[in-house]
Formats: structure tokens, C-alpha cells, sequence
């Protein structure tokens, strides 16, 4: 029988919310080991000093789009079940830059605020509290930009269907990448970074 | 120490994805199944549709509770050993989960053609016939779609109403809806 | 390979006398990430979707608000789509509450929970506090704008290969670079 195994759990299926909280407290747990939880050390990937933002985030990417290649391959995982992030070409390119620059402004993303907020961090908690004010207020605002937030639509375009190129090939593609970088990053924050701190 | 393992795990990703690269395609021969959506299955039904057979895989009890018109209850083990004839058409639904697909996919292993997944499932009926919202028509085009949603919800007894604002008009989006956004 | 320069967000003041233990170190970025990922797999295999964090705030906005008001923006679709009569059923909702926990709980053992504020060494505490609600807020509205974050569109479509995620997480990146000249005061 092939996954995924039961749908979204559109209305609260005490079973898939179980999941929803296990999987969120596995996923804080590693961006808190990671080191993601603080603010200094995911801004420092911007002053080329600290990657660690960089690092982590592409292994996840590399692991995750690697285990759905080979899942979906010997059939045990069902590509059209799982949902795919649909494509707006423009509000997402806007969408990211004005994120980026919050990011930058703030330190934390959405998700790594919560873990900073949880280590009792004053700043995720601020973080929080701005954040909830820009939904709403893009909530608010929405009837005027509806036109371009729903500009540009792809469906669920994906990056092999761009590049023309077997699903496997740009796999492939983004590992060769996503290696590259980190042998980049390695030396990068040897010559930038000041003081590394003890890994294990 | 730490580079050695950096390697190893830098091996192990570049092995698997020059595998993946070669792998090409990264789809296994998977079983293509029709689907239909809830306004259309309820033209085939109205219009008495010849060879149709609409498949309702819950228990019992939720489908005496209510079911699509013309529906037949059969159980997910039970459809193993049901038999169609070769023209006729069957459609499937359940309630969410994958069973109507496992079921789809069982038909088609024993060589039925023309089988169909309702879009949505039981959810899609429910909201687009028996219950639908539709916008206030403000071109030719929603105004015929608005049209017949209304004829067929009507036809099946249900309550059609309309909405200023932006609401889906398709089951595809009704589910989305009704899934919650994912980001 | 490394020196064995201490992180700076150890050490909250303690008693005399009582030496608080040192915070662990943090775990191999490598691995961390490998973690998430298999997390991330985890997810896609047994419930067919990914993580995603912006979602649970949108949630709790829009919900917030037509608990409040239930006549709020009608036919907004933003509050149309997200406000829940009980969020906390939403799948969503339930995962960012998760990752609070578990970083609460990681925190908590590798001695790195903490009430401060991570700050650059030449901004004030009240400075970084404002920056992070600015900040936050900007990102909010980015997160919208873009139907996502990073958690959401760049882990999850990013796994996914979906093109517009990609977009979202090079723009994200260029920006964040592009602009980090203009704050340099606030983290170096």
C-alpha cells in the first residue's frame, strides 16, 4: 500500500493532529540543536560569518528531496497525494524579498521564532508579536493588492518541468549544488568567521 | 574527525543522487485513475447515465445516515469480489483517506476501464450540490455555471445560495478550502 | 579544527557559589539539518504534506479577529480561508505549537533556555527589541505575500522542487544579503 496514509486531516482527526504535534516538536528540537534559535547566529549568515542558517537548511532540503525521490520510485510514496506549494511567479519573488529584509531586520523566521520565544528569548517574542501584526495587516490590506497577490499563477509548477529534465537529473542537480555550497561555506566562514564555536 | 564524517555524508547524498539522475524518472508505473467532479456525477446521474454504478465505501451506519443518490454500499474488502461489466462505468467515493483510491486501483488491476474517483469524495457532494455557495455572477460565463449548479442542487434537493465575494466554484477548490492552507 | 571559543549566550548571573553548567554545544549544522529533513520526510509519509510555520500566525490572526468581530472583512479571503472557530484543531496550529515545545524542551536540556535578548554587541536591548518587532512584522507581511516562509516554501517546496518556492528562498536570500550592509550596526 503506498503513502501517505491518511489525508490532511481537513477537520481535526485526533490521529493526524497527534502526528501534527509530533512532527512540530521533532522539528523545533533540531533547529534548536542546530543553534537556530538564536537570533545572532541565523543573522550571522548574512555577514558571511556564521552559515549555519545556509547549512542547515539545504541538508534538510538534499535529505528530504532525496528520500522523496527514492520513495516515490519503488512506489511506496504517491507523489500526486502529497500537496505541493503552489506557483505565483511575482508575489513570490516580492513576497521573498520583503521577507528576506524582515529577516535580516529581525533575525528569526517564523518557525525559529517560536523556538527562541520557547528558550525564553525576549526577542522571538517581539518577533511574534510583529509578525502577527504584518498578517494582519496584509489581511487587512489584501482587497487592494488581491490583483497582484494572485498575478502570475503556475500551478504546481515544478523545477524539472522548468528545465525540461527528468525528475532525477535536477535531483541530482540541486545535490551537486547544495555540495558545492557547503564546501564554499566551509572555507567562507574560515576566513570570515572569528572563533568557531565547540560541535560535536 | 568532524570532516571525515562531513565526507562520508557528502559521499552517501552524491551516490544517491547520481543514482537519482539515472533513476530519470522517479515515478514507478503507477496506475492512472479517472476522476469526475460532483457536478459532473450529478448530470450522469440525472441524466441516467447507462452503466452506471456509484460506489460508496464507508460502514453501513454513515451510509444509511445519507449517501448519493443511486449509490450502492460496498465495503473496501468487498470490492475485491464484486464483478462489472467491461462498459460500465463505476464511481467511487468515501469520505477523505485513500480507500476510494485503493479501490480504483484494485478495478483496474482486474481490468475495468472506466473507473472513476469522485473529486473530493462524499465532502465535494456536500458542497457543491446539496449545499453550494456560488458568486454573485458578474459575466455570461458564471452566470450559465451559476445556472446549472442551481439546476442540480435543486434537482438533488439541496440549497443552493449565493455569496458577493470570492468563493470556489469547483470541487478542486472547495477541498482546498477545506483542507486548510498548507504554509 | 575549531577553537574552543565559548559562545556568548551562556552565563546567566547565578548565586555565588553555584556554577551553572555550561551550555552544550550545539549539534553538527550538517546533522541538524539531515534531522529536519528525515523530519520533513516523516511528514510527507504519513499525513502527505510538509512542515510550515507562517500558516499557524495567519490561523491565529484570522481566527483572533472573527472571534472578535464575526462580521470582520467579509469576503476577505484572507479571513474567509483561515479563521477557524477552533484553531486548535488545525493541523498546522498544532505543529508550530510543537516546535515551540520541542525547542523549549532542547533548550532545557542543553542548559540554553534563557531569558535574554540576543542582540549584536553595539545595540541596546530596547534598539533590538523594536528591531525585531519591525522586522517581524515586515516578515509577516512577506510570509503572506509569498504564501510562505521558509519552513513552508523553502523546506517543503523546496524538497518538493517546486519552482516558486525556489524563487521565494533565492529572492529571500539576495534580499537579506543586499540589505545587510544597512544594519550592520545592529549585529556586528
Amino acid at each position: 500500500m503506498s503513502v501517505p496514509f491518511f489525508e490532511l486531516g481537513a477537520i481535526g482527526d485526533p490521529r493526524t493532529l497527534s502526528v501534527a504535534l509530533l512532527i512540530g516538536i521533532a522539528f523545533g528540537w533540531f533547529l534548536e540543536r542546530g543553534g537556530l534559535g538564536n537570533a545572532r547566529k541565523l543573522a550571522g549568515q548574512f555577514y558571511l560569518n556564521d552559515l549555519t542558517v545556509f547549512k542547515v537548511m539545504f541538508s534538510a532540503i538534499v535529505t528530504a528531496a532525496l528520500g522523496v525521490f527514492w520513495l516515490s520510485r519503488f512506489g511506496w510514496l504517491d507523489l500526486s497525494r502529497i500537496v505541493m506549494p503552489p506557483t505565483y511567479l511575482a508575489p513570490q519573488a516580492a513576497g521573498g524579498i520583503v521577507f528576506g529584509i524582515g529577516f535580516l531586520i529581525g533575525g528569526l523566521c517564523p518557525g525559529t521564532s517560536c523556538v527562541a520565544a520557547a528558550s525564553g528569548r525576549l526577542d522571538g517574542i517581539a518577533l511574534i508579536c510583529g509578525m502577527l501584526v504584518g498578517v494582519l495587516a496584509f489581511g487587512e490590506l489584501l482587497p487592494l493588492i488581491a490583483g497582484f497577490y494572485n498575478s502570475t499563477p503556475r500551478g504546481e509548477l515544478s523545477l524539472d518541468q522548468v528545465l525540461n529534465l527528468s525528475r532525477g537529473v535536477t535531483v541530482f542537480l540541486l545535490v551537486a549544488v547544495a555540495l558545492a555550497g557547503f564546501a564554499a561555506a566551509e572555507r567562507i566562514e574560515e576566513r570570515f568567521g572569528h572563533g568557531a564555536e565547540p560541535q560535536s | 574527525m568532524g570532516l571525515n564524517r562531513n565526507r562520508k555524508l557528502a559521499a552517501v547524498a552524491g551516490s544517491l543522487a547520481i543514482l537519482a539522475a539515472l533513476a530519470g524518472d522517479g515515478r514507478s508505473q503507477s496506475i492512472d485513475l479517472g476522476r469526475v467532479d460532483a457536478l459532473t456525477l450529478a448530470e450522469w446521474i440525472r441524466d441516467r447515465r447507462p452503466g452506471l454504478h456509484v460506489i460508496d465505501l464507508r460502514a453501513r451506519p454513515e451510509f444509511e445516515q445519507f449517501h448519493i443518490p443511486t449509490a450502492g454500499a460496498v465495503s473496501l474488502d468487498e470490492i475485491a469480489a464484486t464483478s462489472f461489466e467491461s462498459h460500465e462505468t463505476v464511481v467511487l467515493y468515501a469520505d477523505g483517506g485513500d480507500v476510494a483510491a485503493r479501490a480504483g486501483v484494485l478495478l483496474r488491476r482486474r481490468g475495468l476501464d472506466q473507473v472513476y474517483l469522485l473529486t473530493g469524495d462524499l465532502y465535494a457532494w456536500l458542497d457543491q450540490v446539496m449545499n453550494p455557495r456560488m458568486p454573485v455572477a458578474t459575466s455570461p460565463g458564471q452566470q450559465q455555471a451559476n445556472a446549472r449548479q442551481r439546476e442540480l442542487s435543486q434537482y438533488f434537493g439541496g440549497q443552493p445560495s449565493v455569496f458577493s465575494g470570492s468563493l470556489p466554484t469547483s470541487a478542486e477548490q472547495a477541498i482546498k478550502r477545506l483542507r486548510r492552507r498548507t504554509c | 579544527m575549531s577553537v574552543a571559543v565559548l559562545e556568548h549566550t551562556a552565563e546567566p548571573r547565578t548565586r555565588a557559589g553555584t556554577a551553572r553548567r555550561q551550555p552544550a554545544a550545539y549539534l553538527n549544522p550538517y546533522l541538524a539539518g539531515i534531522g529536519i529533513g528525515l523530519v520533513l520526510l516523516a511528514a510527507f509519509v504519513l499525513v502527505g504534506r510538509g512542515l510550515g510555520a507562517s500558516g499557524a500566525f495567519s490561523t491565529a490572526v484570522a481566527s483572533g479577529a472573527r472571534a472578535l468581530d464575526a462580521a470582520h472583512a467579509p469576503g476577505n479571503v484572507f479571513f474567509d480561508d483561515y479563521a477557524l472557530a477552533a484553531p486548535w484543531r488545525d493541523w498546522l496550529f498544532v505543529e508550530v505549537v510543537g516546535i515551540a515545545i520541542g525547542g523549549f524542551l532542547s533548550a532545557l536540556l542543553a542548559q540554553r533556555s534563557a531569558l535574554r535578548i540576543e542582540r549584536g554587541p553595539r545595540i541596546s536591548k530596547r534598539r533590538r527589541l523594536l528591531f525585531a518587532f519591525m522586522g517581524g512584522s515586515i516578515m509577516g507581511f512577506g510570509a503572506k505575500l509569498a504564501r510562505g516562509c521558509t519552513s513552508g516554501l523553502g523546506l517543503t517546496g523546496g524538497a518538493l522542487l517546486s519552482a516558486g518556492s525556489w524563487i521565494f528562498v533565492l529572492c529571500a536570500f539576495a534580499a537579506g544579503y543586499a540589505a545587510a550592509p544597512l544594519f550592520r550596526r545592529a549585529w556586528r
